[in-house]
């Protein structure tokens, strides 16, 4: 397997607080291949935010801090990099977008002035074929040009026509009036495909979408959702999709990694997942999902009790007191992502149709595949990975001292 | 244009605003007891008891110390002889032709009365309110940038000991030590007795000698009111999901703060700046009292104490005034700094 873009090793952050100190991600490792769509999946708290700010070095300052692990975007480790590197990485690099489109846009300035800044940051836009990061100190000289926002009366005519262009690609009606409009004039799913636009407007490689359709309504999520798709197809970019709706994450991601309580408790590709979860949680979580052909009244399926408060967690997996499978080892020890997908791997008989699962990581969709197909041309030249051609193993981890068990 | 329609809207709505204030002071006065006639009648009583029998003697009828007919011509004096509404209209009349009436305690008009102190009140109250702002916004910045920092430890603690201590006790205090003691400052007035004497440029110092120990008591307590709404008004900003949009597009965290929170923490800032426009014009008698100063302050508690009502009501024609403008003005900051504010709707 090739390098991937983003490598994540057993990051662990947490929050100064009042009441002393709390780590709220505890060693988190994961990887993003290019081009391709890892979720992140959790319940609210979980720490799937934490983890993608601290990505971006997005932490609340100076409460939040990065206690220890890596995180490696193109071999460079951007949890000890300086300041101006990260000022690089942020849009240019890695783009974030957010929850609530209806906060995250400045309320008193005009779209235009928003897009604006962040364009001029990214110079002329076009000429990203430089070599990644290490070109990251030459950037940020050229970035650090003059404080207002445009120059001359060419550059406000350059940067409008270059803002306009992104608006039309992220499909917003009549841009050149939409630039002189201010946030609260638009409405919720407009302004998500302006900060979608802002976000994408210094082309980074990876987006993080932090659940960027949460606060929108159906129809406009799924809009937006297509959006995103075929931008991401468009462009080769790969993405971090941190989302609570196991829907989304089954149409839309490749890979998933299910966290509880600032833990990994599973990571499978997506189909591997929906048909063998192997973490009682996510099983729980699954089953909890009402389906089509569930008879009227039956009461919907839940996972009982809450997570605990963070002050309160469990000494061995967190997840054990919530847990139906869980004995006093698992009170005790913390359970390691260890492997369980490996045919042959300790104790695996017991589904005849997995060998063919392996060969194809999503095989329940066949437009996704088609549409992760039309994709790839791009990602073998970004990355040089031969993925389509040469099948390789799945991988699926889980963090369960009982998933044998549980899996016979 | 809705905006400008709302504020013609705005200014019209003056009119019933002002004549609700002054017709509720206006009848206030009428039915305190205590009025001018009442301490004539009293002054009267007084003087009669030294002088003995000789004048209460014929004029003495139901124990009052004046006839009937010194009564009413007191009363046409003061303008007590006709019933409230009719003497209110009239007053009314005169206000509108900016005739504020003749102070019933110095004999003169009213508006020069009132104008003699304005040079002091405007200088002292556009100074207090100059330096509040250009002090409490750029220290509550900073405090919220550095929260919890040693800067802002120690500076928190100075700014509510500022506001805990009463501001005339701050005077006192001030004066006691700094001008008493230390000989530092005067010891009060708004200029020196060789004033006339002096050139352009020592002028100006001197004003500005005389003014440091006022202006200090007068911000001592505004201070910490203006610098911790600032702050918290700066660090709920910090904390919001577009100052972190403006860090995650590749701004340092200088440029979102100037760029993208410092404008929408003004705002809470801009709604009290009207207020403070005529709270600070209209002046603290305590601290004019104490700096010896002439102000709108010290006369306004004067008036009041002599039952001179024409200055009284003067007074709060123009304080009454600029508490409305000041209202109209910062919606209209308000405006300007926040688009989503629509008025008239």
């Amino acid at each position: 397997m090739a390098e991937p873009i983003l490598r994540v090793d057993n990051l662990c952050c947490g929050f100064h607080t009042e009441d002393g100190y709390i780590r709220v991600v505890d060693g988190v490792s994961f990887e993003c291949e290019a081009g391709k769509t890892l979720g992140l999946v959790g319940e609210s708290g979980c720490g799937k935010t934490v983890s993608a700010l601290a990505v971006m070095g997005l932490l609340p300052q100076p409460a939040g801090v990065v206690e220890e692990g890596r995180i490696l975007f193109r071999g460079e480790d951007l949890a000890s990099t300086s300041h101006e590197t990260m000022r690089v990485v942020r849009g240019q690099k890695i783009g974030m977008i957010f929850q609530e489109p209806m906060t995250a846009l400045n309320p008193v300035h005009r779209v235009g002035k928003q897009l604006f800044e962040a364009l001029r940051l990214y110079g002329s836009g076009r000429d990203q074929d430089e070599p990644a990061v290490a070109g990251g100190a030459a950037l940020g000289r050229r970035n650090r040009r003059g404080r207002r926002l445009y120059e001359s009366r060419s550059e406000k005519d350059e940067l409008t026509a270059r803002a306009v262009e992104q608006l039309e690609q992220v499909g917003i009606p009549d841009p050149v009036r939409r630039l002189r409009e201010y946030p609260h004039q638009l409405s919720g799913g407009m302004r998500q495909r302006v900060m979608i636009a802002m976000a994408l407007a210094g082309q980074p490689d990876i987006l993080i979408a932090d659940e960027p359709t949460t606060a929108l309504d159906v129809t406009v999520q799924a809009q937006i959702l297509d959006l995103l798709r075929e931008l991401q197809q468009a462009r080769g970019m790969t993405m971090i999709f941190i989302t609570h709706d196991l829907g989304v994450v089954a149409e839309f991601c490749d890979e998933v990694l299910v966290m509880y309580a600032g833990r990994i408790a599973e990571r499978a590709p997506v189909g591997q997942l929906f048909k063998m979860p192997r973490h009682p949680y996510t099983r729980g979580l699954i089953e909890s999902l009402p389906r089509m052909d569930t008879p009227s009244r039956t009461p919907l399926n839940t996972i009982e009790g809450v997570v605990p408060k963070l002050t309160e967690m469990p000494a061995g997996c967190r997840f054990s007191n919530r847990c139906a499978y869980a004995d006093e080892r698992c009170g005790r020890e913390v359970p390691v992502l260890e492997s369980c997908a490996q045919p042959g791997a300790v104790g695996e008989p017991r589904d005849p149709k997995r060998s063919g699962e392996a060969q194809a990581a999503e095989p329940r969709d066949p437009k996704r595949s088609g549409e992760a197909e039309a994709a790839e041309p791009r990602d073998l030249k970004r990355s040089g990975e031969g993925e389509a051609a040469e099948p390789r193993a799945v991988r699926h981890e889980v963090a369960c001292h009982h998933w044998q068990r549980l899996a016979a | 244009m809705e905006t400008t329609s709302y504020f013609i809207r705005r200014f019209l709505l003056i009119v019933p605003t002002f004549l609700g204030i002054t017709l509720l002071v206006f009848a206030v006065t009428r039915v305190v007891p205590g009025g001018p006639i009442e301490r004539m009648l009293n002054e009267a009583l007084l003087a009669g008891g030294d002088r003995g029998a000789a004048v209460a003697g014929p004029q003495g009828v139901g124990g009052s110390a004046l006839s009937d007919d010194q009564l009413d011509q007191l009363r046409a004096y003061y303008g007590f002889d006709k019933p409230v509404l009719v003497s209110y209209v009239e007053w009314l009349g005169k206000v509108v032709v900016l005739d504020l009436g003749r102070s019933t305690r110095y004999n003169e008009p009213v508006w020069e009365t009132i104008r003699d102190r304005f040079p002091i009140s405007i200088f002292y109250g556009l100074t207090t309110l100059i330096l509040t702002y250009a002090v409490c916004i750029p220290l509550g910045m900073a405090k919220a940038m550095r929260h919890h920092s040693h800067f802002d430890n120690v500076s928190s603690g100075f700014v509510f000991f500022g506001y805990a201590v009463p501001s005339y006790v701050v005077g006192i205090a001030l004066l006691t030590f700094l001008a008493s003691q230390l000989e530092w400052f005067p010891l009060g007035g708004f200029v020196s007795d060789n004033y006339d004497q002096l050139t352009p440029w020592q002028k100006v110092v001197d004003v500005a000698h005389h003014a440091v120990l006022p202006l200090m008591s007068y911000m001592a307590g505004s201070f910490a009111v203006t610098t911790f709404m600032m702050k918290n008004s700066l660090m709920d900003n910090l904390s919001a999901d577009y100052v972190r949009t403006a860090i995650a597009k590749g701004l340092s965290f200088r440029q979102a703060v100037y760029r993208h929170a410092l404008r929408n923490s003004l705002i809470p800032i801009a709604t009290s700046f009207g207020n403070n426009i005529s709270l600070i014009l209209t002046g603290s008698f305590l601290i004019e009292r104490i700096f010896n100063i002439d102000g709108f302050g010290l006369l306004g508690f004067e008036s009041l104490v002599e039952r001179d009502y024409p200055v009284v009501m003067g007074i709060l024609v123009i304080s009454s005034l600029l508490f409305l403008v000041g209202n109209i003005l910062s919606d209209i900051c308000v405006a300007i700094i926040d688009p989503r504010v629509k008025f008239g709707q």
